[in-house]
């Protein structure tokens, strides 16, 4: 049991390191413009790109190169950039994390209960009113573009009919961390969380169902039937347990790449200066030192993700625990 | 008896390796064919039974070179061909054919059976021409038992009997001097198969054929076959004429798979003779020391567990791997 | 009344019809057979017979909504066609068990094959968890499972075929059911493994005293494990008698000709196989009059209506040619 959990972990550590020299080379070898102008920034004096050079130690060979530049990552921390001055980027990172984590995570929680919810729920009455009715509804869900949802949900909220009852509850836009006032924390993350886990909690339910109903045509459905086990109990402890399987593989890719800045659009709508915003105001900036520490930030969110949906197989999937 | 053999293996391996360096038991090595001698000669049938798992479909696949082998020598014809790049084994190819178990997969389902059954002319004989290529599908839809009509439709509408049909038809569009035959009608019912079994009988003898019949329903294996060669674990265990090993099993393993067939004859009382092994087949990946058939077997010494017997010839043609080969009753 | 009390089961003129694209296919048409108390009843046919279909719809488990059935099933008098969910679920498991043909599928992947027999005991009696548990170990040491109490919580993927088909059985046997029906238990097996089972399952009858209605399309088992025989072909019973009869005196050219060809395995080897002409039929593309009628060599020009079971009760077979002696 622990063996499969250490190996994998090994593997995490191995695809880290190539991910880090992959995206150093990308920015640091690249045959072109020198890679000290690219970081100095457009129009940058050459005073600066002097700086620069001295700072990343360009002059040197690539190695000692790449181990500077992961030394500022990593270790010391001390990674500024030269397009907006005195930017430290590892704090901005840092800050930026929480506010990602929070939306996604809590998105992640209302998709799968709700996904869960209706995946059952139509397999169960698969082919009644009730199943054409929750499939339906989840195309529109995933139809919807979250960030269009989200300036909606704006639009009601914050202007509109804000001071109308069912909305006064809505606090302005923006993120209040949790340890400053956790009612507002939760307040302010509600509506964000929900616009965004409109999509996926109908691409789960209709996932799930697909899974639910085809694991129903299994032999060992009807060898539980054969048992005289009721049907509910067949759908959820045998069909819904093994569906869970797939399900699993597909939220640890969504929710890696998330936390990794995919919800950029619905940071940008909610005014949250998560990862993904961060990212974005350093593509525009054509900020070098942020879009690798953001790219390497994603990169291991998307990793440790992984590892943590590998790890869950071993604890659902008993046939990935093979001992002999 | 001076015949020279058709094919002749000698100590042919195939290992593979499965898992990953990411799964949890890490790479492991499977001996699926371990040190496999034997011979074919021109125009006889030569069974390979044996229970899953023993390598028979491997070493089949070995012989035809479709499967790389690990180690060893293929002769055909007096050619080494294990040793071939495939270029050079092209020509090879047309003289040796194989036909697979399940005649739904084999078959691409997208293409007419006429189509199916021209291709490996079309890619062997370009120069021939259309029309007498289309002849040539005739003449072996003819000789198979289908009907001209059936050229034109598709696999999906045939029975399984007649699907299997085509891919012998198929396998001898080339011509071939030798055909393996993997498990030919184990996916076909009793009526049926039966006919199959027939045609084969009969091609055999319009063409001049030579057969590897694979099986692992010996009823089957013991009608079709001249000589047989019994499996366990990758290794041949015992290998001889058909009625006399069916008749007098030397290898304690081949009396126990022979006496586990149930017979359709209510006259004579099935049970009495029957030897009923304990346990199940063992690992390939970590296969018993010694003889491999040790841990099941009713006579095995302490000898047994640590000396592997080799296959001996104990008459011409027949020979047993096995430290306490069973007598042979002489008056048999 | 005396009828009742003397079959377990008892299947009437059992007609299944499923509704497809392709119009409505008669899968069984007009079955009947009994089962007595501590019998084994074999049931013989080639894919497509329908032998599998009848017991599914015996067990209530043809779940298909365009499934048709119609006739009469009735399990110790009581009818089983049209009865509730809940009384089927009450039976099935455990007065009727089944066994299914491949172990490799049959068992639930994620879970111990303890916890699959517990869960069926405890979806009919009132045994806690832990006496449950107690009761699969019992029953793994029942079919010779080695070190029950260790692969009490083995999942089915560390089994081997024959050592998961035990798990199977097992299951099945955990409520003394009357009745076991088995399709195909040992088609999926390797011979010596086959031979294991079909042991196995005659100690159990022994033991159990289960009567069992075994489907299989091998005559070497039917005549193995059987007492009596149920020939079925295209949807229809077209001879049933006791094993000794249906091997030595077949009435219906189908049986006949089943059993010429099978390769002998002793003796003398024919030098060809008796076949039979032609295909089983296509469901969608069934001959009228008597199914069998295109492939007979018997044929005459009354085949083209469909025969009924004739002949003595303990020996009746579906035939205007042979079936009349």
């Amino acid at each position: 049991m622990l063996l499969p959990v250490l190996k994998r972990l090994g593997d995490m550590v191995v695809a880290m390191f190539g991910i880090s020299v992959l995206v150093f080379l990308i920015f640091f070898a690249i045959p072109g413009a020198e890679p000290a102008s690219r970081i100095a920034g457009r129009n940058a004096s050459p005073e600066t790109v002097a700086a620069v050079r001295l700072s990343f130690g360009l002059d040197q060979p690539l190695p000692v190169q790449y181990l500077i530049m992961m030394k500022k990552l990593f270790i010391t921390q001390d990674l500024t950039s030269f397009v907006n001055r005195g930017y430290k980027v590892i704090p901005a990172v840092m800050n930026a994390a929480p506010i990602t984590l929070s939306l996604v995570a809590g998105a992640a929680l209302i998709w799968i209960v709700f996904g869960l919810l209706i995946g059952v729920l139509a397999a169960a009455f698969k082919n009644t009113w009730i199943d054409r009715l929750l499939m339906v509804m989840s195309l529109i869900g995933i139809s919807m573009p979250a960030f269009w949802l989200g300036a909606v949900i704006n639009l009601f909220t914050q202007s509109r009919w804000h001071d109308y009852w069912l909305f006064s509850w809505v606090p302005p836009l923006g993120y209040k961390p949790f340890v400053e006032s956790p009612k507002l924390w939760a307040l302010t993350l509600v509506l964000p969380c929900f616009s965004l886990a409109v999509g996926y909690i109908g691409i789960y339910g209709r996932v799930l169902r697909a899974n639910i109903v085809e694991a129903m045509q299994e032999d060992y459905i009807r060898t539980a039937r054969a048992k005289g086990v009721s049907e509910s109990r067949i759908l959820i402890r045998h069909a819904l347990r093994t569906s869970l399987i797939s399900v699993v593989t597909l939220f640890g890719l969504d929710f890696g790449q998330l936390v990794g800045g995919v919800a950029v659009l619905t940071e940008i709508v909610f005014a949250l200066q998560g990862v993904g915003k961060i990212t974005f105001d350093g593509l525009l900036n054509l900020d070098l030192p942020v879009i690798m520490a953001a790219v390497l930030y994603s990169a291991l969110f998307v990793v440790i993700c992984n590892a943590l949906v590998d790890m869950l197989y071993i604890l659902i999937d008993p046939r990935e625990r093979t001992d002999g | 008896m001076t015949v020279a053999p058709l094919l002749i293996a000698k100590n042919v391996s195939k290992c593979f390796t499965v898992g990953s360096r990411f799964s949890a038991g890490g790479v492991k090595v499977v001996h699926a064919v371990d040190d496999v001698s034997l011979e074919v000669r021109p125009g006889e049938t030569l069974g390979l039974v044996g229970e899953s798992g023993c390598g028979k479909s491997t070493l089949g696949r070995c012989l035809t070179r479709l499967y790389e082998v690990s180690g060893g020598e293929i002769l055909f014809e007096s050619e080494d061909i294990a040793r071939k790049t495939t270029a050079q084994l092209r020509p090879m190819r047309q003289r040796m054919q194989m036909v697979f178990q399940d005649p739904y997969a084999s078959l691409n389902p997208r293409r007419r059976v006429g189509d199916i059954i021209a291709e490996p002319l079309r890619v062997h004989h370009a120069d021939r021409g259309t029309a007498k290529i289309a002849a040539r599908v005739r003449e072996l839809i003819d000789l198979v038992g289908l009907a001209p009509d059936h050229i034109e439709r598709y696999p999906h509408e045939f029975s399984g009997g007649q699907r299997q049909r085509i891919g012998i038809a198929r396998a001898l569009a080339l011509e071939p001097k030798l055909l393996v035959l993997d498990e030919p009608v184990s996916a076909l019912d009793v009526s049926v198969q039966a006919q199959i079994v027939n045609l084969l009988a009969d091609l055999q003898e319009r063409l001049a054929l030579t057969y590897i019949f694979i099986a692992h329903d010996l009823s089957v294996v013991r009608q079709v076959s001249n000589r047989v060669a019994v499996m366990y674990l990758g290794s041949i265990v015992e290998t001889g004429d058909t009625e006399q090993v069916f008749r007098a099993p030397q290898h304690p393993y081949t009396q126990a798979l022979i006496s586990a067939v149930p017979v359709a004859d209510v006259r004579r009382d099935g049970r009495t003779a029957r030897i009923v092994l304990t346990g199940d087949v063992p690992s390939p990946i970590n296969p018993p020391s010694g003889c491999r058939f040790h841990t099941r077997c009713r006579f095995a010494q302490d000898s047994c567990k640590t000396e592997r017997p080799l296959l001996t010839a104990s008459s011409t043609v027949r020979a047993v791997a096995c430290h306490f080969p069973l007598a042979t009753p002489n008056s048999a | 009344m005396a009828d009742a009390l003397r079959n377990l089961l008892e299947v009437r003129d059992l007609h299944v019809a499923f509704r497809t694209s392709r119009g409505k296919v008669q899968a069984i048409s007009g079955v009947s057979f009994d089962v007595a108390p501590g019998e084994v009843l074999g049931v013989v046919g080639e894919s497509g017979s329908g032998k599998t279909i009848s017991l599914l719809a015996v067990m209530g488990l043809i779940t298909d909504p365009n499934a048709e059935i119609t006739g009469s099933i009735r399990f110790r008098g009581k009818e089983l066609l049209g009865a509730s969910n809940k009384e089927l679920r009450s039976i099935r498991g455990r007065e009727i068990a089944m066994i299914f043909q491949d172990p490799m599928t049959s068992l639930t992947p994620v879970y111990t094959i303890g916890w699959q027999i517990a869960e069926q005991v405890r979806a009919h009696g009132p045994e806690t968890a832990k006496q449950a548990r107690d009761r699969a170990v019992e029953l793994l040491t029942a079919v010779g499972l080695p070190n029950p109490g260790e692969a009490v919580d083995r999942y089915p993927h560390q089994l081997s075929g024959g050592m998961r088909q035990r798990a199977v059985i097992a299951m099945a046997l955990s409520c003394n059911p009357a009745l076991l029906v088995a399709d195909e238990p040992t088609t999926a097996l390797d011979v010596t493994v086959q031979a294991q089972i079909l042991d196995l399952l005659a100690r159990l009858r022994r033991d159990f005293g289960s009567a069992i209605v075994f489907i299989t399309h091998d005559m070497g088992v039917i005549a193995e494990i059987a007492d009596r025989v149920l020939v079925m072909y295209a949807g229809r019973v077209v001879e049933r008698a006791n094993k000794r009869d249906i091997f030595l005196e077949p009435r219906h050219p189908y049986t006949h000709a089943l059993l010429q060809s099978i390769p002998p395995i002793t003796g003398d080897r024919p030098r060809r196989l008796k076949s039979i002409a032609g295909t089983p039929p296509s469901l969608f593309a069934m001959p009228s009059g008597c199914a069998f009628g295109p492939r007979c060599t018997s044929r005459v020009a009354a085949c083209s209506a469909v025969p009924g079971l004739t002949g003595e009760p303990a020996h009746q077979a579906a035939c205007f040619v042979t079936g009349m002696r």
